[in-house]
């Protein structure tokens, strides 16, 4: 083997480790960052499922209970967290306030409706409002349409 | 060497094509284990690690789904859950047992599609224990039935 060709193969060999470093790196970089925008998304869906779960079956208490571990968490991951937005929370203090309603407690319900609306409106780009009826028919349907999936 | 413009030339795209790989492949492999994604690191030092521990275990929950519709290994998930349960927080446990209680539920049916009938009916007895304590009402088969929709093996033979 000439010398010449010994130091094109070591070019070579170099320019590929190089190269080959880079794509290997921003490929796993890229993978990475989109993993993080949606870390939460598996935790939070499982908390979610069980609140669903705890409400369409249990008594009012585990419901409660439920749900409550749910808005719980959504609360910690935004305070720790200041890029997350818990929209989900419109959706759990809604479904607090039927799981109140259904214990008459009427005040109860009237604060988790009123922090939904609070959660609601900080979430949404529109200005209109949402009913308190509206609220709890978007919970039915995302409860039906998560049971028919 | 007879030609050794050709042989520079062509032995020279192989190297370069092998070490890209194996380059590539080795920054992977580092920046993974760097990067650490899925895990939470950001959270670390956030309420003394508590929330990532529960972020964390709620994922174990959700991973323990992707399981081989077989007894032995939905039997290693409720033994793994089962020791998740007792070391990680009292708060999460109604969750992971309502995931232990759909485990027992899917080695039921095995079960009694093996012919085992008193043994389905044994781990079925444990599912609605578990549902009891978790205050449901109705643990009838139909309602046992819908615990499992959620699962993969469901909808893959549906």
């Amino acid at each position: 083997m000439t010398r010449a060709v010994k130091i094109t193969f070591l070019v070579a060999a170099a320019l590929g480790l190089g190269v080959g470093s880079y794509w290997g790196y921003s490929e796993a970089d890229e993978v990475s960052a989109s993993l993080d925008s949606t870390q939460y998304f598996v935790p939070t869906k499982i908390a979610a499922d069980f609140a669903r779960l705890q409400f369409a079956h249990s008594d009012t208490d585990h419901a409660r209970q439920a749900v409550m571990l749910q808005i719980r968490l959504l609360e910690q991951l935004e305070m720790a967290d200041k890029d997350y937005h818990a929209k989900d929370l419109v959706f759990a203090y809604t479904r607090l306030a039927m799981i109140e309603a259904a214990a008459g407690q009427a005040d109860a319900e009237k604060s988790a409706l009123a922090q939904a609306r609070t959660h609601y409106a900080r979430a949404s780009t529109r200005d209109e409002e949402m009913t308190d009826d509206q609220l709890e028919s978007i919970v039915k349907r995302l409860d039906h349409a998560a049971e028919s999936l | 060497m007879k030609y050794p413009l050709i042989t520079g030339f062509c032995g020279g795209l192989l190297v370069f094509v092998v070490c890209a790989y194996l380059g590539d492949r080795g920054a992977a492999t580092i920046a993974y284990r760097e990067l650490k994604p899925l895990t939470f690191e950001s959270l670390k030092k956030q309420s003394d690690g508590q929330l990532r521990a529960n972020l964390l275990t709620l994922q174990t929950v959700e991973f323990s789904q992707f399981v081989k519709d077989a007894r032995p290994d939905l039997e290693k998930v409720v033994e793994h859950l089962e020791m998740v349960r007792n070391t990680q927080s009292p708060k999460l446990r109604p969750v992971l047992d309502l995931r232990i209680a759909t485990c027992y539920v899917e080695i039921a049916r095995l079960e009694r599609d093996a012919g085992s009938a008193v043994a389905a009916d044994h781990h079925l007895q444990i599912a609605q224990d578990i549902l009891h304590s978790l205050g449901w009402q109705n643990v009838s088969s139909e309602a046992l039935v819908s615990l499992t929709h959620g699962q993969v093996w469901w909808k893959a033979t549906k």
